[in-house]
């Protein structure tokens, strides 16, 4: 039985979804990062933070850069989740059959 | 008989393949390899560049500034990278409608760094036959010595490359020396490894399913092309029926000139058949072209098998250059480009802003001196330190008195505040529009700029 060509087996579905997901984010974020800095000055924020910071602005841009990916990689992996995810349940699909099952029955 | 005993499983998915192509020489194979030499030397070698004993091009980060051989850019010319990114954006749409994907197969940095990793990969391992005997051979002290030259190789180029990175953001003959002696920041060594890191698993690693499964562009390139689109294809009336062998002896008047030696799928680097059509994955490199006119010279076929053309010429009609697309592209990428140039030219290295004095919107000062108060934003773009002079244009014996005159610096936004007096009987009107000029009194050519606001006196 030859294998469709186009048919990956499911860890490797697995491996390309994280990559899509991962590659697309970081893409975005890295555009996020140079627009919000571009406006902010991270020495600005810190001095208005609520909590005291003492980062240089490089340790402040690294940090900014992989919170904004860690965000959009979130967001990406649940879009992706739900997405795959079957619109209804199982259950109502059995509910469903079954009642078709009945309505046979009956009519028999 | 053993084989027996145990069954195979059956296979019901494609495992992933690595992917060994074959190296080819030709024409296009030239250009790219020195496309690909001229991008590379253009990244490793411009850090190295000093200007005015400073390093020519260094996006200076931590100091929010960029230098850019005379020009120094700060955060509020951001307006310019946005002008830049939208251009870049467009030029990618105009040649991809013109010629296809020219950026996939000559000027992506996926395709030129993979092609250097595998240009390693041959170095030490050999042909694309001796690769696959490599991997299918049990780990020989041979297999050992090979394996580990590579990785040495791959890893210490992702490294450099790492380095190279870092080196526009940091002074790269500092980067160099503090970590030459161990004394880097954290952030500077982690993003040396993060950037090496990212460029051995891109080009090293995943190399075409990157192209495949994780770009975007590969997928709404079909929106940019049309029936003139410069693209690769096979010339299928011309090759069909392929045969080979005796096959092809027995039917030597009905066969194509594809003689099916499969080499155009060998040399691949995405593993497809171009045979069969115009395909996503194929990222346009051309040695498809290349492997198969080698093969049409040695058996004596005229060459253009598969070549650069348009789904109009093989229709049998004239490819269009002039679209509407192509003139909308252009024209827009044209206007934008003229735009951005004399925006750069009238940028001034002074930025002002006025604020009126929101307190009142004039004071009689001695009976018959009429004073106005300005606030004014000032920021300093030179990349030195500033005094400034201001007069107000439109104003005749107008008395302009900065009160907070200070030296702004480099790269500084000053508050100073100015009072402007003049007699009661020389103002025209109750309200009048003046331009205030503010001139820079340090550097080698000071830059000016007027604003316009308005004086504001008693009722005539």
């Amino acid at each position: 039985m030859n294998p469709l060509p186009e048919t990956h087996a499911p860890e490797y579905e697995l491996y390309r979804s994280i990559g899509v997901v991962v590659w697309v984010s970081f893409v975005t974020a890295a555009i996020a990062t140079a627009l919000f800095f571009a406006i902010f000055d991270p020495l600005v924020i810190m001095g208005q933070a609520t909590y005291p910071l003492d980062w240089s602005r490089t340790a402040s841009y690294s940090v900014g850069f992989f919170l904004f990916w860690v965000l959009t990689s979130a967001t990406g992996a649940m879009v992706a989740w739900l997405l795959a995810t079957p619109i209804r349940s199982v259950n109502h699909l059995r509910q469903a059959y079954e009642s078709d099952d009945d309505d046979a029955e009956g009519k028999s | 008989m053993s084989n027996k005993a145990s069954p195979q499983p059956i296979q019901f998915y494609k495992q992933h393949e690595k992917v060994y192509p074959r190296e080819t020489k030709g024409f296009f194979q030239r250009l790219r390899n020195i496309t690909l030499l001229v991008l590379l030397g253009i990244y490793y070698f411009t850090p190295w560049i000093m200007w005015n004993g400073r390093q020519a091009i260094l996006f200076d980060l931590p100091a929010r500034k960029f230098h850019i051989f005379g020009l120094t850019m700060w955060p509020q010319d951001f307006f310019f990278l946005t002008l830049l990114l939208i251009m870049a954006g467009l030029s990618l749409f105009f040649f991809t409608a013109l010629a296809g994907r020219l950026w996939c197969g000559y000027a992506c940095p996926q395709t030129v760094w993979t092609d250097a990793f595998i240009w390693m990969e041959r170095l030490v391992e050999g042909s694309r036959a001796q690769q696959m005997k490599l991997t299918k051979s049990p780990w020989t002290p041979e297999k050992i010595r090979k394996r580990v030259l590579k990785q040495v190789m791959w890893v210490s180029f992702s490294l450099w490359t790492g380095f190279t990175f870092v080196g526009y953001f940091t002074p790269i003959k500092e980067l160099a020396s503090v970590l030459w002696t161990f004394d880097a920041s954290f952030w500077q060594l982690f993003w040396v490894l993060f950037y090496g890191f990212a460029t051995y698993g891109n080009a090293g690693f995943l190399r075409e399913q990157v192209c495949q499964y994780m770009c975007p562009y590969a997928r709404f390139q079909s929106a940019m092309f049309d029936k003139d689109t410069l693209v690769i294809a096979y010339d299928e009336a011309r090759g069909e029926p392929r045969m080979k062998g005796k096959k092809r002896n027995e039917n030597a008047d009905k066969a194509g000139d594809c003689i099916d030696c499969g080499l155009c799928v060998q040399v691949c680097p995405t593993g497809i058949d171009i045979r069969n059509g115009l395909q996503y994955e194929c990222i346009a490199c051309a040695a498809c072209i290349d492997v198969c006119n080698e093969v049409m010279d040695s058996v004596g076929k005229p060459h253009n098998l598969v070549q650069y053309t348009t789904e109009a010429t093989t229709e049998g009609r004239k490819t269009k250059i002039l679209r509407l697309r192509i003139v909308i592209y252009a024209s827009l990428l044209g206007a934008l480009a003229i735009g951005f140039l004399i925006a750069l030219m009238m940028r001034s290295s002074v930025q002002m802003d006025i604020l009126r004095d929101r307190n009142a919107l004039y004071k009689v000062i001695s009976g018959n001196q009429i004073e106005n108060t300005y606030n004014l934003k000032v920021m300093n773009k030179s990349h030195v330190d500033q005094r400034y002079q201001l007069v107000i244009e439109g104003l005749p014996d107008a008395n302009v008195e900065m009160v907070n005159d200070r030296v702004v610096k480099a790269g500084e936004i000053a508050n100073i505040t100015v009072q402007v007096t003049v007699p009661k009987d020389k103002l025209v009107a109750a309200s009048q529009t003046v331009h205030l000029k503010l001139s820079e009194l340090e550097g080698d050519s000071p830059d000016s700029i007027t604003e316009e606001t308005r004086f504001f006196g008693p009722s005539q």
